[in-house]
């Protein structure tokens, strides 16, 4: 661990002189301290140079609440994201976070404004096109991890390429490969209940990412995570960027799994903030 | 989407919904055994019966042909009138006040049922003079019985004195708790069929420039009816079951078939039937059986008086009420013996109500009379809205009956095929009906008939008792299961991915149902043979006249186009409500699915 390769001496001394040897009250104030540093190690931000993968124009989602009142969750958004970008969309509650990552995620069409994806305008494909969209070019992270309870981790994770008709055979290949690639190897034939809420969040990234979509789309991945298993989610999404080139949009609204993104979306009363 | 992916798929859904599943399977399986279970035991009767076919009674062939005309209603209404008055004129001459309550009363009814079968009798005659006619040029047989039924044998039956007599208890029974023993027919009385004697019960049938002319020294020839040889066995083999019970109607039927009996009677009535019998039966010089010609009539004595009083043939009492209507007198009591040759027998009514199966042979006994039962003429309740209002009204049927031994059964197979009634022509005396006697083939080939043509409602009710059943199910399941579709959707899964694990889903459903519904048909008609099987065979036994039984009916049978037929029908019925909860939910927008917290 790095944390033994702190220099004792200064700790000692710091202990006995400002805390006069009372190193419980020297670990409470530490915890403390701790705490407001954020969960990002200090990296270094990683500058995406690739092609605009997502392109927004002026989009924008009403709905009708009923026969007078419409709401409109997203007004006139325009966003770029660049292919390998890690982009957290940031907001309060009702901002219209979900509603944009639906809009890009193809699950919904825009009332205005042209949604693109990997060059492909959402709001002219059928609904059939639109599934094999979902299907291919994107992978959904929930936060509920919505899992099939009683199929097995590699069955689980398998679901996509069911819906996808590919072979048995090349099947097998890349389930045995996205589930390596999340560290669940050991636990392959395991049923969700017999794994921790981390390791069913991993099955569920590697269940997004067996179709090797383009883009990952992962809503409030960590909300139902504690800090530990949250980071280890987000550094393993940045891993998956490093490997694959995955451009992935995380909504949240959690500040410290903000900070891993490289660029940060705040929204509100659907709108782009900053 | 490939179907083992659906199939994995599918398959979750049964695993998250066991206890829902497992209901749906067992209701919709109790369901579909019914069916099943009606399949199999139904071409078990069906396989049983058939080995009863050509199954004829002492290797003759006889056929009963009956002659059903009814009346034009108008004209037995003018003709009821007409007689009415006529008996009211004859009453009021000699002083009697002619009231409603007379007109209802069981004696003025007697009187205008006797006047009205004098009429009809002459009808009823010459229609069987024409028939037998034709069958004697055409088929050319050993020999034609006129006879409708012996009542003379029934005292046969009766010589066991310690017997109870069911019927003349319950009349016993009536007149001392003070009960009417009048059955309410319209206020006729209905006659009593069990152990008696009716007038009219012989058809007097004398065939123009026929005489008598039996050889003494001979046997009677005669068709016994069965139900005293039930009685017979009633007395001789109460209690038993089974193999037993069939053994001793073989044995008894071995020793009453083509056997001599000999027999007394001794009353004017009885003595008139007797005279009826032997003085109007076939016509001995064109008989090729030799066997079949009538013999001796001899003097009996020490003749039974309280067997006679019992069954009601002399009486106790004198009445001393005046008759209403003036009767003839009486012949003088004679006591003779007549010797009979049983050459045949007939299943009466007694018997399809009796014990066994009543249900089937009772129904087939209904089936447009093609049964052969032989039933009391003129007082035949064929149909209730036909009995009018005024009570002493009788039914506007006649009928007349022969008997007909065929040389061979091509010649019979051959008549029944062209001379036959169908349906309703039977009673609008058209033509003649006529049933193979000594095989029950036809009959029990209507009934199945009947039974098939009812349960395809059964089946059609059943499957959309299922359809309904599995669209419940079905709807339920996908409401619950809104968020996994969405879900599903997400990741890329096409309406017709979703609706294939839903169709596949059903499927497993109905095709677990109706797996669990054969096994379950299968076991329930094992266990209905097991309890009927046996009755089945002492029925079939004793409706073919059969000597022995070929082989033990075994009420399970499988026809697989039924079998495929009703299994398909059912899954179909149960894919149409999948269907439809999947076509609903089609509709439902996936983004506010997703929104649902």
């Amino acid at each position: 661990m790095t944390v033994s390769k702190l220099p004792k001496r200064a700790i000692e001394r710091i202990i006995t002189q400002d805390y006069k040897g009372d190193s419980v009250a020297f670990l409470r104030e530490l915890e403390e301290y701790l705490k407001t540093l954020p969960l990002t190690p200090a990296k270094k931000k990683h500058k995406a140079t690739g092609p605009v993968l997502i392109e927004l124009v002026d989009v924008s989602r009403r709905y009708k609440l009923n026969r007078k009142n419409t709401v409109t969750a997203v007004d006139g958004v325009s966003l770029e994201v660049r292919q390998g970008e890690i982009v957290a969309l940031t907001g309060p509650s009702g901002s219209g976070k979900s509603t944009l990552m639906h809009l890009i995620g193809g699950l919904d069409r825009p009332s205005k404004g042209e949604v693109k994806v990997n060059g492909q305008s959402i709001g002219e494909l059928s609904e059939g096109k639109l599934a094999r969209f979902r299907n291919q070019t994107i992978g959904f992270v929930f936060q509920f991890f919505y899992l099939q309870p009683f199929l097995r981790l590699n069955r689980n994770v398998e679901v996509p390429l069911m819906f996808a008709g590919t072979k048995r055979s090349t099947r097998t290949k890349a389930v045995r490969e996205v589930v390596d690639a999340v560290d669940l190897a050991d636990r392959a034939t395991f049923l969700p209940k017999e794994l921790s809420g981390g390791q069913m969040q991993r099955v569920a990234i590697a269940r997004a990412l067996v179709n090797k979509p383009k883009v990952l789309l992962a809503d409030e991945p960590t909300g139902n995570l504690d800090s530990k298993n949250s980071m280890a989610i987000m550094e393993l999404l940045q891993q998956i960027r490093e490997h694959l080139g995955t451009t992935i949009i995380v909504v949240t609204h959690d500040p410290r799994v903000a900070a891993w993104a490289d660029r940060i979306i705040k929204l509100e009363d659907g709108r782009v903030q900053s | 989407m490939k179907l083992a992916d659906a199939y994995i798929l599918a398959k979750t859904k049964r695993k998250t919904r066991r206890i829902r599943m497992a209901l749906v399977t067992i209701v919709n399986s109790l369901l579909f055994a019914v069916l099943f279970f009606g399949a199999i035991v139904f071409s078990g009767l069906q396989q049983s019966s058939a080995r009863f076919e050509n199954f004829g009674y002492n290797g003759r062939n006889i056929s009963q042909a009956s002659y059903q005309g009814q009346y034009e209603q108008e004209n037995f209404e003018t003709l009821q009138k007409t007689l009415y008055a006529q008996m009211d004129t004859e009453l009021r001459a000699r002083k009697v006040r002619v009231t409603a309550d007379l007109h209802n009363s069981p004696e003025y009814g007697a009187e205008f049922s006797k006047r009205i079968s004098d009429r009809f009798s002459a009808a009823s005659a010459a229609k069987s003079v024409e028939f037998e006619k034709m069958a004697r040029q055409q088929y050319n047989p050993s020999a034609v019985y006129h006879l409708q039924l012996l009542p003379a044998l029934q005292l046969l039956v009766q010589t066991k004195p310690d017997d109870a007599d069911p019927y003349l208890t319950e009349q016993k029974q009536q007149a001392e708790t003070g009960a009417s023993s009048a059955k309410d027919m319209g206020g006729y009385k209905q006659p009593p069929t069990y152990f008696s004697v009716e007038e009219g019960m012989i058809t007097p049938l004398l065939l123009p420039g026929e005489s008598f002319a039996w050889q003494p020294g001979q046997p009677y020839p005669v068709v016994m009816p069965y139900n005293h040889l039930q009685d017979l066995a009633k007395k001789s083999f109460a209690g038993l079951s089974g193999e037993k019970k069939i053994k001793g109607y073989q044995d008894l039927i071995k020793q009453y078939g083509g056997k001599t009996i000999e027999y007394c009677y001794r009353n004017s009535t009885a003595q008139t039937q007797l005279t009826n019998v032997l003085k109007y039966n076939h016509d001995v010089s064109v008989d090729k059986d030799p066997s079949t010609k009538p013999i001796a009539v001899a003097t009996c004595t020490g003749f039974d008086q309280k067997l006679l009083k019992k069954i009601g043939l002399i009486s106790d009492t004198e009445t001393t009420a005046k008759p209403l209507f003036p009767q003839p007198n009486p012949p003088a009591a004679e006591t003779r013996t007549v010797s009979v040759k049983i050459v045949g027998f007939v299943p009466t009514a007694d018997f399809m109500n009796g014990d066994l199966f009543g249900s089937i042979f009772a129904s087939v006994a209904n089936w447009q009379g093609q049964f052969p039962i032989i039933l009391p003429q003129n007082v035949v309740d064929q149909d209730a809205s036909l009995r009018t209002q005024d009570a002493a009204a009788t039914s506007p049927f006649f009928s007349s009956q022969l008997y007909i031994d065929f040389a061979t059964r091509a010649d019979q197979k051959h008549f029944i095929e062209s001379v036959s009634c169908k349906g309703d022509d039977c009673y609008k005396g058209q033509k003649w009906l006529v049933t193979p006697f000594g095989s029950i083939k036809t009959a029990l080939e209507s009934t199945l008939h009947s039974l098939a043509s009812f349960g395809k409602w059964v089946v059609l009710g059943i499957a959309v008792l299922a359809m309904v059943l599995v669209l419940l199910t079905i709807s339920k399941l996908i409401s619950d299961n809104r968020r996994e579709i969405a879900v599903f959707r997400a990741l890329g899964a096409r309406q017709r991915d979703i609706a294939q694990i839903y169709f596949t889903y059903g499927f497993m459903l109905a095709l677990s149902a109706v797996l669990v519904a054969l096994v379950l048909g299968t076991i329930g008609a094992i266990v209905f043979s097991n309890h009927f099987a046996e009755r089945y065979d002492v029925g079939l036994v004793q409706a073919v006249g059969a000597y022995q039984n070929p082989g033990h009916s075994i009420l399970v049978g499988y026809q697989p186009s039924w079998i495929l037929g009703i299994g398909l029908l059912l899954i179909a019925a149960c894919m149409v409500g999948v269907a439809i909860p999947i076509l609903l939910s089609r509709r439902r927008n996936l983004v506010t699915i997703m929104r649902e917290e």
